[in-house]
């Protein structure tokens, strides 16, 4: 009986507690599991782990002679600079490696669409448990010919994963708008949304960015009002309230091709690098949207230089130095 | 001016029949009992019916030692430090009087203390030390963890 201590106190101690132990310890009785998992307990360790944590970034190397992904999971801390640690990787492309949609709360969202496989799983990887769930087989499967671009992300309470599908006429035309379905972890199912948009995500090459509780995609539309011809945009969706919405860009970003940008995400901002390819000269320019939502704050700041060999803009680090990929050496860092 | 005057006392009675005689200075921080001597009842005893004797003396050196601002931080941590420094039983028994008592800082300290004890110890490990009888089973454990796992995740990525 002296060891008795009441729930109130139980919590008092719990909320001191590391997650590696709180995960553990959901197995100890009832009463610290039901703690453990309750909301209100959930919510107030997120808000204490959102000031704490740090940045991390998965690699992924593909080696062509043994046709295997290398992951590793590099450290972005303050003042360490990147640890290097091979995690396992359980899982087999069925033709090449998979894509990585992208990564939020740990998780890591995988989908083998990129060489033909019918049946394209997703799957939700936890590397640091060594833990994952293949996604059920979503709803909207069109016979015929159709691609789908994807997104993921975690709410306050869930993990979501929202899947976006084009079908195609006989004469490859879109059928607009995109039908539309999310994935809850907590449910365990797929459930359609409602888009009724006539906007477009590009085949193969998308990729999306999460942050502030949106996914982001580039996208663009016909507009047919101005006669402008095709103008591009970011499309976003919030994932705790299901909405989707326009983030629209300065002119000369909203009119140049497509495939020369790429949505980044620079310190806590949203960014855009615009990719100049020209042969010799090759460089990028970096933008960033300094007020989230604000049209007007979108603001330049800076060219890279990008001649040598370097081939894309990676990630932002904390401490302002730009990691790039090049051709030759793998990935080096540049600083701004 | 305040050294020269007659210092105002509490007297608290523990749940033994111990009585102990605190400067009001002291006793201040006892948030949840400050009323009764606050409303004029100096010179009663003040009944902690579920305290005893053993455990009020710590708390009231605890709290001596907090009201002393001649102590620099220093000196403190090392009180405090040397303070948890006892069995577990008497260490969950202070919580319990921090918590009754509501002296945030001493419940703070306490409560750290066991979380640092009990980090790295194996769901087994912490119902013997928590004297819990009522486990999962298998299935349920397993159950248990797995939606937690996927809650937890980017804490334990940091880890």
């Amino acid at each position: 009986m002296s060891d008795y201590l009441p729930r109130e106190l139980i919590i008092e101690i719990l909320t001191k507690l590391p997650a590696k132990s709180l995960l553990r310890f959901t197995a100890v009785c009832k009463l610290w599991h039901s703690i453990i998992t309750s909301s209100e307990f959930i919510f107030s360790q997120l808000s204490i782990s959102a000031s704490k944590e740090g940045n991390t970034l998965y690699l992924r190397r593909y080696t062509k002679d043994d046709r295997a992904e290398h992951y590793t999971l590099l450290k972005d801390g303050e003042n360490q600079t990147f640890g290097l640690d091979e995690l396992y990787f359980p899982f087999k492309s069925q033709f090449g490696y998979f894509r990585i949609v992208g990564g939020s709360n740990g998780l890591v969202c995988l989908s083998d669409d990129f060489f033909t496989n019918p049946l394209h799983p997703i799957i939700l990887w936890n590397p640091c448990i060594r833990k994952h769930i293949v996604l059920p087989a979503p709803t909207v499967k069109p016979e015929k010919a159709h691609f789908f671009v994807l997104g993921c992300g975690a709410t306050l309470h869930d993990f979501k994963v929202v899947r976006m599908v084009y079908s195609k006429t006989d004469d490859f035309t879109l059928n607009l708008p995109a039908m539309v379905e999310i994935y809850s972890l907590k449910s365990g199912t797929w459930r359609r949304v409602h888009f009724d948009d006539r906007y477009i995500i590009m085949e193969f090459m998308w990729s999306q960015t999460f942050i502030k509780g949106n996914v982001h995609w580039l996208a663009f539309y016909e507009d047919l009002t101005q006669n402008k011809g095709f103008c591009n945009f970011i499309l976003t969706f919030q994932m705790e309230d299901e909405v989707f919405g326009e983030l629209m860009f300065p002119d000369h970003l909203a009119q140049v091709a497509i495939t020369d940008l790429s949505i980044v995400v620079i310190g806590e901002s949203l960014g855009m690098v615009k990719y100049d390819k020209q042969m010799g000269s090759e460089s990028c320019c970096v933008w960033v949207m300094k007020e989230y939502g604000v049209i007007k704050s979108w603001t330049k700041l800076y060219n890279i230089d990008m001649v040598g060999g370097i081939e894309k803009v990676i990630r932002f680090r904390k401490n302002g130095d730009v990691l790039m990929v090049s051709q030759e050496h793998g990935p080096g860092v540049a600083h701004n | 001016m305040s050294s020269t005057e007659a210092k105002k006392m509490v007297v608290l009675k523990s749940f033994d029949g111990v009585t102990f005689e605190v400067e009001e200075s002291v006793a201040v921080q006892f948030e949840s009992i400050r009323h009764m001597f606050e409303d004029n009842l100096a010179g009663s005893v003040i009944p902690l019916s579920n305290i005893k004797s053993e455990i009020l003396s710590k708390v009231i050196d605890y709290c001596k030692r907090h009201a002393d601002d001649t102590t620099d931080e220093e000196d403190l941590k090392a009180f405090d430090a040397d303070f948890v420094k006892v069995e577990h039983g008497t260490l969950f028994d202070i919580i319990r009087a921090a918590n009754y008592l509501n002296i945030k800082s001493l419940l703070d300290l306490t409560c750290q203390t066991v979380a640092d004890m009990i980090k790295g110890k194996t769901p087994a490990e912490i119902r013997e030390l928590f004297n819990i009888s009522d486990e999962f089973t298998p299935e349920e454990e397993e159950e248990a963890s797995i939606i937690t796992r996927f809650i937890y995740m980017d804490r334990y990525a940091d880890c």
